[in-house]
């Protein structure tokens, strides 16, 4: 009953495609670099808290820029999140590790007035290709060439264990919606 | 006695010491990129090329909003998020020819007339995300709420967008003009020189029947309206931020470009230059002396008086650092130590001067070839150098006796040869840009292979070189692995 309503819940998505409720991925033990070249363990990071994923690299002109809007609109809105028992946090991984520097995530990130670091609730990695892989293919979102990532959010509460993914463009809506369902 | 550079038979021209002052003269790029360096006279350009701006036409205001030249006056939202001006224009998704394009699942329609591109279709997806079918478009497609004559500009220009009738500036049906910057103040020189190259570069083109039926030619470009005439700029020496953001407003890329930039540029943006940046150089040299001095079992220290290197760098935290160069004589000195210097040689003079008195050993020097110093005093010590360019540059420069700005001036032409050729005939500034980004591992010349990529504004990264006589009188070099 409980996994039927939060499906419900999470339908509510307009734009996007749920692919309701997967199995939790295994959160791979990696160290990542935050967008100011800080090492981060990624389990570390996400321990405590609700997060959620996107997969963007700063070349990319199609796709990765409204995903960036669409996390910056969130991030504006964590006040409605309320005062959460576990933290929001929103992860842009970078999936080309050779292209995007800590310095190259922190210009893409201006261009969308965003506020990185873990204060703020969102954090911009990138990092060695051997992790940055791992990490990609806890999420399914590996691919052969950048430009041919598929396009995928991933929302979680990591306490509950509780995770959503979705398809194509999700609003800040979707995101917030799926964050508050995941934590519930 | 002097050894010669980059393993290749001496030529009295190229000794070590006079080259790296005289043939690579990176000290004089790096006292470039003061402010005050404006090739073509600071405000007086800005106020030109605004008086030489394209016709005020509809057409020419919609192709401005079509490739993101001229920002649209309300932000475009997607999914109900804002999006940046730099994200929000046309050309990002459709291309510079409006063919369309796929990147992952996402798809960009072909929007020309070839495909659905009516006025009012354009009008219709761009204002409703509507098909005129009525049908929704994918929710990546941004919302514009356009102006009445943001409407009518876009219309107008709708039927010209990968047309042959979309004039291009300097291209003609049997020609395309390219700019090299000649200003007439610091650095015209080196300006001549390289256009020499370019020259060349374009001659051995044109020889072969030119790039898509057109012959390429290279002009000196030494006033504002000059380089409006231009389809791009190649191997310019421009340090003026604002001259390079102006030309970008008028679409007038700077290709294979021969300034030395502080900081990083971006891969999105309309200076595609060749050498790296100092910050990058600066981060290389810092990895070089903490992998080197873990072998030589020294201690890293760093003087930095630039200040090209941030805490936050890779390895930054296993150097000593120093940005006075006082701090560093006083500083209590390990029995062996390794020295990294990113310091004019004036500032850096006193700690070696102080190094040479002590009896302190010093097994390895490093140091930025753009600011020096070129030489020293220490005994037995390898002096390794970070050069912004492959040692093969030199190398042809000394085999044919010629400048390096003029060999640095042929990579660049041909360069732009190559993108050009890979461009196709219908060109755009936009898919010239491209095509030369996707140069990744095309050598222009022999041992010069290229590093551009999506995500990779610069051409080329450093290199370490030596002369050192532990290279049995020949240079050595090694090359950055993708750091």
């Amino acid at each position: 009953m409980m996994r039927r309503s939060l499906l419900i819940a999470a339908g509510a998505c307009a734009a996007s495609q749920v692919l309701g409720q997967p199995n939790a991925p295994v959160i791979p033990d990696v160290s990542l670099l935050d967008e100011q070249g800080r090492s981060v363990r990624l389990r570390n990071l996400v321990a405590g808290r609700t997060v959620a994923i996107n997969f963007i690299y700063t070349g990319c002109v199609s796709f990765c820029p409204p995903q960036t809007a669409v996390f910056r609109a969130a991030q504006l809105r964590f006040g409605e999140l309320g005062g959460a028992a576990h933290p929001p946090l929103l992860l842009s991984l970078s999936i080309d590790p050779l292209g995007d520097s800590p310095q190259a995530l922190t210009q893409y990130a201006a261009r969308f007035e965003a506020r990185l670091g873990l204060a703020n609730g969102w954090m911009m990695l990138t990092g060695e290709p051997g992790a940055v892989e791992r990490t990609t293919r806890a999420f399914g979102a590996s691919s052969q060439r950048v430009d041919d990532h598929p396009v995928q959010l991933w929302v979680g509460c990591v306490p509950k264990a509780r995770w959503f993914s979705t398809t194509g463009l999700a609003s800040a809506d979707d995101v917030l919606r799926l964050m508050k369902v995941a934590a519930a | 006695m002097k050894t010669c550079l980059f393993s290749r038979p001496c030529h009295p021209r190229i000794a070590t010491g006079s080259i790296l002052r005289s043939a690579l003269p990176w000290a004089l790029s790096f006292a470039m990129l003061l402010p005050s360096a404006s090739v073509a006279g600071g405000n007086g350009v800005v106020d030109t090329l605004a008086a030489t701006a394209p016709t005020t036409a509809l057409a020419a205001q919609g192709r401005a909003l079509y490739f993101g030249t001229q920002a649209f006056a309300a932000p475009a939202r997607v999914a109900g998020a804002r999006l940046p001006a730099s994200a929000a224009a046309c050309v990002s998704c459709h291309g510079a020819l409006g063919a369309g394009a796929r990147e992952g699942v996402q798809v960009a329609p072909d929007i020309t007339q070839r495909g659905t591109g009516t006025p009012v279709n354009w009008l219709s997806a761009a204002m409703q995300g509507l098909t005129t079918g009525q049908r929704q478009l994918n929710a990546s497609m941004p919302r514009y709420e356009l102006t009445p004559v943001e409407q009518a500009a876009l219309a107008a220009y709708a039927p010209l967008l990968g047309h042959v009738d979309d004039a291009v500036r300097g291209v003609t049906d049997i020609g395309i003009v390219l700019g090299v910057f000649v200003p007439g103040t610091t650095g015209s020189l080196a300006g001549e020189l390289i256009l020499q190259g370019v020259t060349q570069a374009f001659a051995q083109a044109n020889l072969r029947g030119g790039v898509h039926g057109r012959q390429l030619s290279a002009m000196a470009v030494r006033t504002a309206e000059q380089a409006m005439s231009v389809f791009a700029l190649v191997g310019s020496l421009n340090q003026d931020d604002s001259v390079d953001r102006l030309l970008a407003t008028f679409r007038v890329p700077s290709l294979a470009a021969l300034s030395l930039s502080r900081e990083n540029l971006s891969a999105r943006g309309w200076v595609a230059p060749l050498l790296p940046s100092l910050h990058e150089q600066a981060v290389f040299l810092l990895r070089a002396l903490v992998a080197k001095s873990a072998s030589l079992q020294c201690t890293p220290w760093l003087l930095d008086t630039v200040q090209l290197t941030r805490e936050t760098d890779p390895a930054i935290g296993a150097v000593r650092r120093f940005t006075r160069v006082q701090d560093a004589v006083v500083a209590g000195r390990p029995q062996r130590l390794c020295l990294g210097l990113i310091a004019p040689e004036p500032s850096s003079a006193p700690l070696l001067r102080a190094l040479e008195g002590d009896g302190t050993q010093v097994p390895l020097l490093l140091s930025l070839t753009a600011i020096g110093p070129s030489d020293n005093n220490l005994k037995s010590v390898i002096h390794w150098q970070v050069l912004p360019t492959p040692a093969a540059v030199a190398a042809h420069a000394g085999a044919t006796g010629q400048s390096v700005w003029t060999s640095l001036g042929l990579v660049a032409g041909g360069a732009v040869v190559e993108a050009l050729s890979r461009s196709g005939r219908r060109l755009q500034p936009e898919i010239a840009l491209a095509s030369l980004r996707e140069l990744g591992g095309y050598a222009p010349l022999e041992g010069a292979a290229l590093a551009w990529s999506r995500s990779s504004a610069h051409g080329w990264r450093p290199v370490l070189w030596t002369s050192s006589n532990h290279h049995a009188g020949t240079g050595h070099s090694e090359q950055s692995q993708g750091e």
